[in-house]
């Protein structure tokens, strides 16, 4: 290879140990001495923002304009400041394999980029990111946070990513279907059991309706996860997906078993959708509209649907949502309680940033009441500060499930951000995906498929079972 | 496979042959069956297509095949903002592409063809096969260098387009040249022209329909390409449609109508170019009839 | 009658030049006086104007394919990540992961699918394409041009477009399901490579219809006349002309319709991701998804390296059949 790469690489590790340095200082002076880079350009200066133009917010135009708001705000306090922005176009991989290049070499990795949650790990590892620790101390949204929130961008110590909108999980469901199968409303299961009776309640009075949506299968990836079988792991006995005290990814515990004896369940009775719409790209998005279309009876969702279905969004356009559609939450395993994931996007600052302190004032504005609450509404998340989930401008944009899914943000869980999450991602996606082609797949075979998927890739030394 | 030979078109336009009355009922008939056969293929071709039409015009399209409420509201969405930008970056980002390929490819098929080339065989087989390397991993090194010499944009993009259709166009190209009788050639070079005149007025000519095949392959290539303007491409505004169409697919929706009527004009640019190059390989046909005559 | 039936025969092998019968080429520089016809034979040897002609393309190959593919081919033999630990800090790991890929199930099944895959597609492509090449010999221009179009449409589409068209054709609710009175037939899951290997003749078909209706246009009218006075009849002109004289771009088809149809991966990731379960995770997939969806860029690339390798085979496959029928 001719010197480029090198040279990158180069660059890169420079930037690894400043990073490394940083993170040293950070550490080595208790934190509380430290002040943040306050520095600003004398002259003018140039921030570059990556961003995902078209698969993070609900459409291109409100893409722009939310980013472009930020920007005209930091362009008034910032007079010398260039905001060069890199849309990045495409669906979720495409975003992280672009952002991945951009940050292999130094002079085109941008200053302020929107990750995945999921990412913020790998990212971190690689050495790419600012710890922000020091950075945070002069930011009042930061500590409003949840707990569960503030860590998903937390490793070691060391803040790398704060959230930008996050999205959980729920149960949604068509109140009018339940009133013509006899169900009693409002309508919250106790227990996973409780789930499954409204569907077949609703299978035996309402033929022609599908009566519960479980995205399954790989065509979904991590996505499918999230909005699928990973809410009901992470509200069971073990919730453990990656055990961060071995190091090993769980392949086989009561938890996982309990949750793929729920999907069996479900598929054996006919209950779910047929592999045609579970399959699809994209499928999480489906019940959006078999909802409208009355469809579909319930479906373990998302928080972005009540916004999907207002004028604003249009995707689709269901201004009767609010009136046939009412939401549950996911009951745990043992019963009550509240199951959910938790997973969304993020600020990051690339360790070598030059105008580091600009942009950590850019990260500021974008969390501001305003920009965080439009960024939320527009791109179907829920802010992540505590303080403006009860505002009128976020509940009432979709009500009443803005205001809802709020509330059980601080009890979600988030899934693990390291790279061999996404080879347990295709394991499960094949395991579930197993029992909704073929219903008769037991919790057994489903097992052994996780199991072997995950310990061909990964090596026997790197799963565990857990009892 | 029912295999219908040129003969019959042929004999139909030369009236003159012995057998005629025989010849041109049978050349009636094959052409009847000819004509159902092809318009049978041509429906089955058709019927993935239908998916495509419909939606395109149905203002609540999904992925089942419906009837739709019509609306002209996709079209409308797949042209606004910079969709047509992307379309016309597209016919650039394919159209240089395409030039470049087709001309070192044709001057490097010609050498290969004609030309005394130690191990030039192999060496032609071993870049093919070569091209097997996924494009995905090929393109991280390009973007390094590209990167590191400020190239990442449209046109350099539309370079490393060309470079990876070149294996391709040379064989093809080269194949075609191949059938090019020598003695053709060996007339023009009696009355002392040039490579580059024979080039272009005789066995350029005479490989036309090969060319014409190589250069709507490279352009076709470029055309649906996603991964490499994706990586290679960074101004927003230089992006090609294949990368417009996701602007109708996020996190939490799928715009179908609008991906389906974004896709039918999508194909309009290829559709004038197979029309064009249909009326350029009529004329090569023409020629090289004169020239075999 | 000009044209050498046998002439076109080594194309492919490429190595015939030098034997190949008949006047050669005396080519020259433009402006050079032209060689005497004598030397002719002695023209044979190599030339620098040949240089000439070769190095745009030698150039571009060298620094844009050459190069990053030797770069590719190191990675493999690395533990490059994407992003991760080893996305800086990276190095030469040896046979790691060779040893990997011996003990990798999911590649082997890959190997078996990619054959399968590529077997179906270049037999449908190359039969369905000559078929339509032949036909439109013959055809009045409005079929001809309707027909044709459709074809070319099918193949110029990207890959997202096809792959959501083919989608929404096969699966329940579909154009095919619906014809078929099996409206809700999940085709697609059912029987998903199949289906992609339908998806993939019907999306590379008009590149083979269209290579071949060139080298038809090169078949010499007056050979196939001479043979209709002989009575010879149809599929016997078929089998005695028109199929020895287009062997040579029939190889060639073949031999690029694999590799095109490797490179056309997307088309299945749009439709499948290479699922069900791993029903339809081609070789190209699943470096792809080992690269940039488990962040192992080594591994992927090395997936690659045996991808190449496999073509090869297919190519000397391809180029020896070639040679012991001309």
């Amino acid at each position: 290879m001719p010197r480029s790469p090198r040279q990158a690489r180069s660059a890169l590790a420079a930037a690894a140990a400043l990073a490394a340095a940083a993170l040293a200082a950070c550490s080595g002076s208790g934190g509380a001495a430290v002040t943040a880079p306050t520095k600003e350009p004398a002259g003018p200066f140039v921030l570059k923002v990556a961003y995902g133009s078209n698969y993070v917010f609900d459409t291109t135009g409100l893409t722009q304009k939310w980013w472009q708001q930020v920007a005209a705000e930091f362009k008034a306090s910032h007079p010398k400041a260039t905001v060069q922005f890199i849309p990045i176009p495409g669906s979720y991989n495409d975003i992280v394999t672009k952002l991945s290049l951009l940050y292999r070499s130094a002079s085109t990795a941008p200053d302020v980029a929107e990750i995945p949650t999921g990412q913020i790990g790998l990212w971190a590892q690689a050495g790419y990111l600012l710890p922000l620790n020091a950075y945070l101390k002069s930011a009042s949204w930061w500590s409003r946070f949840p707990r569960v929130v503030q860590s998903e961008g937390t490793f070691s110590g060391q803040v790398y990513a704060v959230d930008q909108g996050e999205n959980d999980s729920a149960l949604l469901y068509n109140k009018q279907m339940f009133a013509k199968a006899g169900i009693p409303l409002p309508w919250q299961p106790k227990t996973w059991q409780d789930v499954i009776a409204a569907a077949e309640r609703i299978k035996a009075r309402l033929p022609g309706v599908t009566p519960l949506w479980l995205n399954s299968g790989t065509g979904s990836g991590a996505n499918g996860l999230l909005q699928g079988i990973n809410n009901f792991i992470v509200g069971s006995a073990t919730p453990t997906i990656y055990d961060a005290r071995t190091g090993k990814f769980v392949v086989d515990s009561p938890g996982i078993r309990a949750a793929l004896s729920l999907y069996s369940q479900a598929f054996a009775r006919g209950l779910v959708a047929d592999t045609s719409a579970l399959f699809s790209p994209n499928a999480v998005t489906t019940p959006l509209t078999w909802f409208q279309q009355g469809k579909l009876a319930i479906a373990v969702g998302s928080n972005y649907y009540g916004g999907n279905w207002t004028k604003a969004i249009s995707a689709p356009y269901w201004p009767q949502a609010p009136k046939v559609m009412g939401e549950a939450v996911i009951p745990t395993e043992a019963g009550g309680g509240v199951a959910s994931t938790l997973g969304g996007w993020d600020f990051a600052i690339a360790a070598h940033s030059q105008v580091a302190r600009a942009a950590f004032d850019f990260i500021n504005l974008a969390e501001n009441q305003q920009n965080s609450i439009d960024a939320a509404n527009w791109a179907g998340w829920v802010p992540p500060d505590r303080d403006y989930w009860t505002l009128p401008a976020y509940t009432s944009f979709a009500p009443p499930y803005n205001a809802f899914f709020a509330q059980i943000m601080p009890h979600a869980t988030l899934t693990p951000s390291n790279a061999a999450y996404s080879v347990w991602v295709q394991g499960m996606g094949e395991a579930t995906g197993a029992i909704a082609q073929n219903p008769r797949t037991t919790v057994d075979q489903a097992i052994a498929i996780l199991k072997g998927y995950v310990t061909g890739q990964l090596g026997a030394d790197h799963v565990e079972v857990l009892h | 496979m029912t295999a219908v030979g040129a003969a019959p078109e042929a004999a139909a336009r030369r009236p003159a042959m012995p057998p005629a009355n025989r010849a041109s009922l049978r050349a009636l008939s094959g052409q009847a069956i000819a004509n159902v056969l092809l318009a049978i293929f041509g429906a089955l071709f058709l019927l993935p297509m239908l998916w495509l039409v419909l939606a395109s015009v149905d203002a609540n399209a999904s992925w089942s095949v419906e009837v739709p409420h019509l609306t002209a509201a996709n079209f409308a969405d797949a042209l606004s903002g910079s969709n047509l930008q992307s379309i016309i970056n597209s016919i650039v980002m394919s159209g240089v592409s395409t030039v470049i390929a087709t001309i070192c490819g044709a001057l490097a098929a010609y050498a290969l063809s004609r030309r005394r080339i130690p191990w030039k065989g192999p060496l032609l087989l071993a870049v093919l096969f070569l091209s097997g390397v996924p494009l995905a991993i090929l393109v991280i090194p390009v973007f390094q260098m590209y990167s590191a010499i400020g190239w990442l944009s449209l046109l350099p993009c539309s370079l490393f387009l060309a470079v990876t259709s070149l294996p391709f166009e040379i064989y093809l190209i080269k194949n075609f040249i191949d059938a090019v009788p020598r003695d053709v050639e060996e007339a023009a070079r009696m009355e002392r022209a040039g490579t580059f005149q024979i080039l272009t007025r005789v066995v350029g000519p005479l490989a036309l329909p090969g060319i014409g095949a190589a250069a709507i392959y490279g352009f076709v290539t470029a055309w649906g390409s996603f991964l490499v303007p994706l990586v290679l491409i960074t101004d927003p505004s230089q992006q090609p449609g294949s990368i417009a169409i996701f602007g109708f697919i996020g996190n939490a929706y799928v715009r179908y109508g609008d991906i389906a009527a974004f896709s039918l004009i999508y194909a309009v640019p290829i559709l004038l170019l197979y029309a064009l190059s249909a009326r350029l390989f009529r004329g090569g046909f023409v020629l090289s009839g004169a020239v075999k005559g | 009658m000009t044209a050498r039936p046998g002439a076109p025969a080594p194309a492919g092998t490429g190595a015939g030049a030098g034997e190949a019968p008949g006047p050669a080429a005396a080519a020259q520089a433009p402006g050079r006086p032209a060689v005497p016809q004598g030397l002719r034979r002695d023209a044979e040897r190599f030339q620098w104007g040949s240089l000439a002609l070769l190095v745009p393309s030698a150039a571009l190959l060298a620094v844009l394919f050459i190069i990053p593919v030797v770069y590719a081919f190191y990675l493999g033999f690395t533990n490059l990540q994407l992003v991760g630990i080893h996305a800086v800090d990276w190095h030469f790991t040896g046979a790691e992961n060779l040893r990997r890929l011996a003990g990798d199930q999911v590649f082997r099944y890959s190997m078996e699918l990619t054959l399968a895959f590529i077997a179906g597609s270049v037999a449908g492509v190359v039969i369905i394409g000559l078929a339509l090449a032949m036909l439109m010999q013959t055809a009045l221009a409005p079929v001809r041009i309707v027909a044709g179009g459709i074809v070319i449409v099918a193949w110029m589409m990207p890959a997202i477009t096809a792959g959501m068209t083919w989608y929404a054709s096969t699966t329940a609710g579909g154009t095919f399901g619906t014809l078929l009175g099996l409206a809700n037939s999940d085709f697609l899951h059912r029987e998903p490579l199949l289906i992609v290997t339908l998806a993939n003749i019907w999306s590379q078909t008009g590149f083979a219809m269209m290579v071949f209706g060139a080298a038809l246009r090169n078949i010499p009218r007056d050979l196939l006349e001479s043979a209709q006075i002989e009575n010879a009849s149809r599929p016997q002109r078929f089998a005695r002309i028109t199929l020895p004289l287009l062997r040579p771009t029939i190889v060639t088809t073949v031999l690029l319709i694999t590799l095109i149809s490797l490179a056309n991966f997307g088309l299945i990731y749009v439709m499948t991701q290479g699922g069900p379960g791993n029903a339809t995770d081609i070789l190209p997939l699943y470096s792809y998804q080992q690269a940039f969806q488990f962040d192992n860029l080594a591994y992927g690339a090395l997936i690659g390296n045996a991808l190449v390798i496999l073509c090869a085979i297919f190519g000397a496959i391809y180029v020896r059949a070639s040679r012991s029928r001309a």
